[in-house]
C-alpha cells in the first residue's frame, strides 16, 4: 500500500474512532444537564442496558418489558447535598410498547399540573411516557422537600423527546362501558398473565409481535367483565391461535362448549369465559356469571 | 381449633393425583420430579405439558425432621399486628414497631417474650436474620423491625458475635441502610456474595468468582438439565456468573447457613412478583443459594417450597415475620412507589406457608380494591400447597388460624 493511501487510511479511521468516542451513552442527550434547576449535578457513572443484560438491573421485572419490546435503558443519578435522583430512561421499540408499560405500572394516575404528557406523580416518583419512552424518576432519598425536582426534571427531558404518537390497538376496545384506566397492552405470556391465565406458556400465539388489548366493563346486564382482543396478521394466523389455546386451555378451565369459532368455559369462580374468533381477530370475554348465548 | 399437624412422610406418586401434578406444574413448570413421579398422559383427556424438572426435593425429605423442624410448634398459624401509628407522614415510628413485634410474638406464642425466646431457640444458638433489602426506603425489610428482633435476642443473652443480619447480595444491604453502626457493637452483617455491577472486579487472580469458598459444595438444590448459560436477559454467561457464582445444575447453599447458622429469622417484605407474592418463602427460597437465575423460569414458586425443605433451612427456620408495614400490591417484585401503601402491619408465623397464604390473600384483595387487575388463578398458590402435601406447613385457608391484633 503507498505511503499517502496509509495516511489517508489512518485519518479516516481516527475520525470514526472519535465520532465513536463522543457519541452519547445510551439516551444521554435527552438527560438533564449538570446544573438543571439549581445545583443538581450528575453523580455516579451513567449506566446503560440492552435486551441483553436488562435482568442485571430489574431482576424479576425485566421480562415484561423485553415481551412487548425493549430497546435500551439510561439511568443517571443526580444529586445535590444530601438528596438524589434517579433518571431511569427506558427507550422501548415503539410507542405501543412504551404505552403497554406505563399502563402497566401506572395504577390510578395521580397528575402534576406542572406536566401535560401521559404521566403520574407522587413525592417518591414520577412515570411518564411519551412518544416511545417510559421514563421513571425515583425521589431516591424519599424526601417531600425533594419531590418537586422530579417534576422540573421530567419537563427538561419531554422537551427533547419526539411528540407522542397514536396507540392503534387501544382502537379495538369498544368504548361503551370501559372502566377507564382499565385498558391493557401486551404482547406476550408475562402481559396476559396480569389479566387472566388461559395457559401456559405463549398460549394466544403472540410472539412479541402481535398487539393484544384488554379492558375491564362495567355493564347492567352482564355485571363486570373483561375483554381480550387479539387482531392477527391473516385469518389464518388467528384460526391457529384459537386451535392452539383450545388444545392447552389451561388445566384450571373447564371446556363447557367448542365449535371451529367459539369456546366457552368455566373457571375457578365459576364464572365463564367466551373466545370468539372472527376473521382475523380473536375476542376473549371473561368472568361472565353466566353461560353466554 | 387450631390442628396440630406431625411430620408427614413424603408423597409417593400414588399419593398424588394427575390433576394435582398438572397443578403444580401449571404454577411454573412444577416441581419434584423425583418425587412426586410422572403420571402417564395416555390415560388422561388432558394435554400433555413438558416434563418437570428433575429435583432433589426426596433427598431433602428422606432427612428425619427434628426439633424444630418445618412447620414449627404453631402450624398454620398466623398472626397480624396493625398498628396506625408505626407509620405517620411516611415515617416509621421504632417505638410503635418494637411493641407490635412483641405484641406478634406473644399472641403467636402464647407466653411471654422470654418464654417465647425458649421455644423457638436453644442455648448457643447462631442466629441468623434473613432480611429483603430490595426496595429501598420504600418496601424493603424496615430496619426498625430488625433492631426489635436483636434486641430481644440481646435481652436473651445471645451475644452479638452470634447474630448474623444477612441477605445474599452485600451491596444490597449496604444499599438499604444496614450498615455496622444501626446495630449494637458485633453483630455481624453479611451478604451470601459479592456482585460487582461495573462486572470488573468479580474474578480472583486464578479467574474464579471472588465469593466462590461462600457456598458450600456439599449442600445443594439440584435441578436437572437446568443450567446457568443462555438465561435470557443476561448479557452472557460472564455476566450470569458474576451474579451467580456458579451456573451448572446445581444451587449451592451458603456456607453461613450449613456451617454457623444454627436457627434462622426470617423477616421478609410485603410485595408481589407479578400475580404472585414474593414474600416469606421467596425470601428464603431465593436468597439462601447461588445459581438461582436458571431456576426462574422452569421452577420459579416450586423453589420457595423445595429450598424451604432442605434440612439446611427447614430444621433452623423458627420465627417468619412479613413486614407489612407498607406494601406493594403491583409492579413488584422491583419497588414501584406507585403501588406501594401504608399497610400498618406486621404479620407472625412458625410456619411460612400459611404466612404467604394469608398474606396472597390479603394482596389480591387490595389489588381488586386498588382496581389493579387481579389474576386468582390458583396456580399462583400451588406451591403453598404442595408444601403442604409435603407436611412443610399449612396451604389450606380453611385450616389456617389466622388471628388479628
Amino acid at each position: 500500500m503507498r505511503r499517502w493511501m496509509l495516511v489517508v487510511l489512518a485519518i479516516v479511521m481516527g475520525a470514526a474512532g472519535t465520532a465513536l468516542a463522543q457519541r452519547p451513552l445510551g439516551d444521554e442527550g435527552l438527560l438533564p444537564p449538570d446544573g438543571f434547576s439549581g445545583a443538581w449535578m450528575k453523580t455516579g457513572p451513567l449506566k446503560v442496558f440492552t435486551s441483553a443484560d436488562l435482568y442485571g438491573y430489574i431482576d424479576g421485572g425485566a421480562e415484561a418489558f423485553l415481551e412487548i419490546g425493549f430497546e435500551q435503558l439510561t439511568v443517571q443519578k443526580y444529586r445535590d447535598g444530601a438528596n438524589e435522583l434517579t433518571v431511569e430512561l427506558y427507550r422501548m421499540t415503539d410507542p405501543t410498547a412504551a404505552r403497554g408499560i406505563y399502563v402497566a405500572r401506572c395504577g390510578k394516575e395521580t397528575p402534576d399540573p406542572a406536566l401535560r404528557e401521559r404521566h403520574t406523580a407522587s413525592r417518591h416518583q414520577v412515570l411518564l411516557q411519551r412518544d416511545r419512552y417510559y421514563l421513571v424518576l425515583n425521589n431516591t432519598a424519599g424526601g417531600a422537600a425533594n419531590a418537586p425536582i422530579l417534576a422540573k426534571a421530567a419537563q427538561v427531558m419531554v422537551a427533547k423527546m419526539p411528540a407522542d404518537a397514536q396507540v392503534p390497538a387501544l382502537a379495538l376496545l369498544p368504548q361503551a362501558g370501559l372502566v377507564p384506566g382499565s385498558a391493557r397492552l401486551f404482547r406476550g405470556p408475562v402481559g396476559l398473565q396480569a389479566v387472566f391465565t388461559l395457559g401456559d406458556g405463549d398460549i394466544l400465539q403472540l410472539g412479541g409481535k402481535i398487539t393484544v388489548v384488554s379492558g375491564d366493563y362495567k355493564d347492567a346486564a352482564t355485571g363486570a367483565t373483561t375483554l381480550i382482543v387479539a387482531e392477527y396478521a391473516t385469518p389464518s394466523a388467528a384460526a391457529a391461535a384459537f386451535k392452539h389455546l383450545k388444545a392447552n386451555l389451561d388445566s384450571y378451565l373447564k371446556a363447557t362448549s367448542s365449535s371451529d369459532v367459539r369456546l366457552v368455559f368455566q373457571d375457578y369462580e365459576k364464572k365463564f369465559g367466551a373466545v370468539t374468533l372472527t376473521g382475523r381477530r380473536l375476542e376473549v370475554r371473561l368472568h361472565l356469571t353466566k353461560p353466554p348465548a | 381449633m387450631r390442628k396440630r399437624h406431625s411430620y408427614q412422610p413424603m408423597p409417593t406418586s400414588t399419593d398424588v393425583t394427575r390433576r394435582e401434578f398438572v397443578k403444580l406444574g401449571a404454577a411454573s413448570a412444577v416441581a419434584g420430579g423425583i418425587v412426586l413421579g410422572v403420571p402417564s398422559v395416555a390415560d388422561t383427556q388432558q394435554p400433555p405439558i413438558p416434563a418437570p424438572p428433575e429435583t432433589n426435593i426426596g433427598e431433602f425429605m428422606k432427612v428425619p425432621k427434628g426439633k424444630h423442624a418445618l412447620p414449627g410448634p404453631f402450624p398454620g398459624r398466623v398472626v397480624e399486628v396493625k398498628d396506625p401509628r408505626s407509620l405517620v407522614d411516611d415515617k416509621i415510628d421504632a417505638k410503635v414497631v418494637a411493641d407490635m413485634f412483641e405484641r406478634g410474638v406473644r399472641t403467636l406464642t402464647g407466653k411471654d417474650m422470654k418464654q417465647s425466646y425458649g421455644l423457638l431457640f436453644e442455648p448457643g444458638d447462631v442466629i441468623g436474620i434473613k432480611v429483603n433489602p430490595v426496595g429501598p426506603p420504600l418496601i424493603n425489610t424496615h430496619i426498625e423491625l430488625t433492631q426489635a428482633v436483636v434486641k430481644w435476642l440481646i435481652d436473651n443473652r445471645v451475644t452479638p458475635d452470634h447474630i448474623f443480619i444477612w441477605d445474599r447480595f452485600d451491596y444490597m444491604l449496604k444499599d438499604a441502610g444496614y450498615t455496622p453502626d444501626q446495630f449494637p457493637k458485633g453483630v455481624r452483617l453479611e451478604g451470601l456474595q459479592t456482585m460487582d455491577e461495573t462486572g470488573n472486579t468479580w474474578k480472583d487472580a486464578k479467574g474464579n468468582h471472588v465469593s466462590l469458598d461462600n457456598f458450600d459444595k456439599d449442600v445443594f438444590y439440584f435441578a436437572k438439565g437446568i443450567v446457568g448459560k443462555n438465561v435470557r436477559g443476561y448479557k452472557d454467561d460472564e455476566f450470569y456468573l458474576n451474579q451467580h457464582v456458579f451456573n451448572g445444575e446445581y444451587s449451592y447453599f451458603g456456607k453461613l447457613l450449613t456451617k454457623q447458622l444454627t436457627r434462622i429469622v426470617n423477616l421478609a417484605a410485603f410485595k408481589n412478583t407479578g400475580a404472585g407474592i414474593s414474600m416469606a418463602t421467596k425470601n428464603m427460597g431465593y436468597g439462601s443459594l447461588c445459581n438461582t437465575g436458571r431456576l426462574h423460569a422452569p421452577l420459579f414458586f416450586n423453589v420457595c417450597t423445595e429450598v424451604l425443605a432442605a434440612p439446611a433451612i427447614r430444621e433452623k427456620l423458627v420465627l417468619n415475620i412479613t413486614d407489612g408495614l407498607r406494601g406493594q400490591y403491583d409492579g413488584g417484585p422491583d419497588k414501584n412507589a406507585q403501588f406501594v401503601y401504608a399497610n400498618h402491619s406486621l404479620y407472625f408465623a412458625t410456619d411460612p406457608f400459611a404466612l404467604d397464604m394469608i398474606c396472597h390473600r390479603q394482596l389480591v384483595a387490595k389489588r381488586k380494591e386498588m382496581g389493579v387487575a387481579a389474576n386468582e388463578n390458583p396456580r399462583f398458590t400451588d406451591y403453598l400447597h404442595y408444601a403442604e402435601r409435603l407436611g412443610l406447613g399449612i396451604a389450606n385457608p380453611e385450616k389456617i388460624d389466622y388471628v388479628k391484633v
